[in-house]
């Protein structure tokens, strides 16, 4: 015995971390560094275009706090992610009833409510991009069935851009955050619903007081991951919008992708990713704190 | 004299491997392979195998062509392999918006002994000194040809019986008369990246200075574009988030009875059969007396020569031959919807062939009157495009007068460029 732990333990233990070194290796190499290189380049001015590389301290994250653009970004990014979990949570929790519900063809349900999940956003938001055009557009079209002299430019105007950019992702992601809820529903036990009938609870009561409680672990979870994936979305208006009009769908992953890819400003790039950062790390370990104070 | 024979037996055999290795170091020179990066034209076409075919053939070296996956990913690429000193890249094939920035870097070689008195005379004399001159140095072989032309539905103007208009107060006239149901006079694509180019010709036409808000024909340039939507209401409200797919679908449509925008049109209206009897080009209208403004827009791509490369030498031969009036049409044949830059080439026949290129004789005409020019360029083009954009947008939307627009532009001109 040495301090508690036999010679034996001692080398299972060294054993252990020498199998686990390559692990380590790779993660450092491919996920710490780039971190910390994001916080060193954060606080360089370094431009491709400019040929400038230099030390300037937090003058990036000040001019982050001024600048119109990134304020915009910040604004449409809250909007975007609760707003759109907003809808999910109320659109999901419906639909997951629905694929609940026995009926005959309710495989062939589950399976084609998937698909819109399945297409890549790019293809999505090029055919979004489309769809809202104001003559060809499916969405207009859709609309002059029931009121003939509808008009509307949607992509024109900074709230119908942000609104079509919203319902997209609600199209396309509903029915993957149904099915995730659909797992918690299945857990309920049925017995719960039938001695609650008997009682006299109606539909309303049997949501309130069975269904929430007892799939809230998983409605919270899975909001938070949809809250993350919200927070970092570029491709969506990357595109359908490319942030426009102005910038007023300009996500705060997009403005960052932006000023890295087409102004080649990595310093100031760099900034934005820490910012993004702190606002994903923040959001998870309040969501982690949450769920652990949840019940069921 | 066994000795004198053996050192001499050595000599010869010495003399024998320097000559060897001298030969094998000329062999080697010879099988020296030029990388080239492009995008280039068309968008997605990756086979350059019948490009590099002609160079080999024309100069004995290899051409290695390599094809960037997307736009935005190649202009990263050329931005890091420059800065870094990349010597594995000898040409780039790049466009406008790229070439500015990385001249002001310095990391072109000049290419001046290239071109002979001929060749210079043969490309646009604007663009050369323009685009592809950087302190009394040329950096650049210029290629492929874009152009604005004035778009209009032939039908429609013969059905309201009006003549293709030559001044711009003329053009605003028919805009305003073929505006009707469901059919708007004017339409261009844009939306946000786009509208900068219709911006830029406005603002040449008009006599302005596109970085400079304060002068009176940029600011005249901006509150028509402006008037065209809200105030003439001749454009619909949708050109601001259109883009040229859009653009060229409603025009061949007939939902749109004209644009001023790039030449690509054409080629898709002939496709289709609708070019003459639908849809005609001609020379974009006059919009004042001043000679200097009687101008329109004009784009190329250049094939440019890295500072760090270690085959100048036979890098140079293949810019010698691109630059030729026979690698200019070959290219533009090769391309298919292209038309050459170089003057000379474009008397080739088959760029004068009425139905597939009806545009060719107005391009040519327009050309030999200096007439077209490039757009104006800066170091930090995105940066300015997306600034300026957001300030217009807001004034078109009617969130803010122009005069924010101008205020909100000229502060952000005013950073971006320093003291211009």
């Amino acid at each position: 015995m040495y301090g508690g732990t036999t010679v034996l333990e001692r080398r299972k233990l060294l054993i252990a971390w020498l199998l686990i070194l390559p692990v380590l290796a790779i993660r450092l190499a491919t996920t710490a560094y780039p971190t910390l290189s994001i916080f060193w380049y954060s606080l360089r001015d370094y431009s491709f275009l400019l040929r400038i590389n230099e030390f300037i301290g937090f003058r990036n994250i000040a001019y982050l706090v001024t600048d119109p653009k990134i304020g915009n970004a910040f604004s449409f990014t809250f909007v975007f992610t609760f707003v759109s979990i907003g809808l999910m949570l109320l659109g999901g929790i419906a639909l997951a009833h629905l694929l609940n519900v026995q009926f005959g063809g309710r495989r062939f349900l589950r399976t084609t409510a998937l698909i819109p999940w399945a297409l890549p956003m790019i293809v999505a938001g090029i055919a979004a991009r489309w769809a809202f055009n104001d003559v060809y557009g499916i969405v207009n079209d859709l609309v002059r069935r029931f009121a003939v002299d509808f008009r509307y430019d949607w992509l024109v105007s900074p709230v119908g851009a942000q609104a079509a950019i919203i319902a997209v992702d609600f199209w396309k992601n509903v029915s993957f955050f149904a099915i995730l809820t659909l797992a918690g529903l299945q857990n309920v036990p049925s017995e719960l619903y039938e001695s609650a009938k008997i009682d006299g609870a109606g539909p309303t009561t049997l949501l309130v007081r069975i269904t929430l409680p007892h799939i809230k672990r998983t409605l919270f979870i899975v909001s938070l991951f949809f809250i993350i994936w919200r927070l970092s979305s570029f491709d969506i208006v990357y595109a359908m919008t490319r942030g426009g009009p102005g910038s007023s769908t300009s996500l705060l992953a997009f403005r960052m992708y932006e000023e890295a890819f087409k102004n080649l400003s990595i310093g100031y790039a760099s900034s934005i990713a820490v910012a993004l950062f702190v606002i994903m790390a923040v959001a998870g370990v309040v969501g982690i704190a949450y769920y652990r104070r949840v019940d069921y | 004299m066994k000795k004198l024979l053996l050192i001499l037996g050595v000599l010869v055999a010495a003399a024998g491997f320097v000559a060897a290795g001298a030969e094998g170091e000329a062999a080697q020179a010879e099988d020296v392979t030029v990388t080239m990066y492009k995008w280039g034209l068309p968008a997605g076409q990756d086979d350059w195998s019948e490009l590099e075919g002609l160079i080999a053939a024309a100069t004995g070296v290899d051409v290695d062509m390599i094809q960037a996956p997307s736009f935005t990913d190649y202009q990263t690429k050329v931005a890091t392999l420059l800065s870094s000193g990349d010597t594995s890249i000898d040409l780039f094939d790049i466009d406008e918006y790229i070439t500015y920035g990385n001249i002001l870097g310095g990391f072109f070689e000049p290419l001046n002994d290239l071109f002979s008195a001929d060749d210079l005379a043969a490309f646009p004399k604007t663009y050369m000194d323009q685009m592809a001159t950087y302190e009394g140095n040329i950096v650049g072989v210029p290629h492929g040809f874009s152009w604005f032309p004035m778009y209009l539905n032939k039908r429609q103007l013969d059905e309201a019986g009006l003549t293709v208009p030559t001044t711009g107060d003329d053009y605003l006239e028919v805009i305003q008369a073929l505006t009707k149901d469901d059919v708007f006079g004017f339409g261009d694509g844009w939306t946000k990246g786009y509208i900068t180019n219709f911006l830029q010709y406005i603002i040449y036409v008009h006599g302005g200075d596109y970085f400079d808000w304060d002068d009176p024909g940029t600011q005249e340039a901006i509150k028509l574009m402006h008037d065209m939507i809200n105030t003439y209401e001749v454009a619909p409200r949708a050109i601001l988030a259109d883009d040229y797919g859009a653009l060229a679908q409603k025009l061949l449509d007939g939902k749109l009875a004209s644009t001023i925008t790039w030449d690509w049109i054409v080629s898709v209206a002939v496709g289709q059969g609708k070019y003459g009897s639908e849809l005609i080009v001609t020379e974009t209208p006059k919009w004042s007396d001043d000679p200097d403004s009687d101008i329109t827009l004009m784009g190329a791509w250049l094939y440019v020569l890295t500072t760090a490369s270690e085959r100048k030498d036979a890098a140079k031969k293949v810019l010698g031959y691109l630059l030729s009036e026979e690698a200019a049409s070959a290219v533009a044949k090769m391309v298919g919807n292209a038309v050459p830059l170089r003057s000379d080439s474009l008397e080739d026949p088959v760029f004068n062939d009425p139905e597939k290129w009806p545009a060719v004789p107005i391009l040519k005409d327009m050309n030999a009157r200096d007439k077209l020019w490039p757009r104006p360029m800066a170091g930090r083009m995105s940066d300015i495009l997306d600034s300026t954009e957001n300030a217009l947008y807001e004034y078109f939307n009617q969130n803010i007068d122009r005069d924010e627009a101008v205020k909100r532009a000229n502060r952000e001109l005013d950073r971006l460029l320093g003291d211009r």
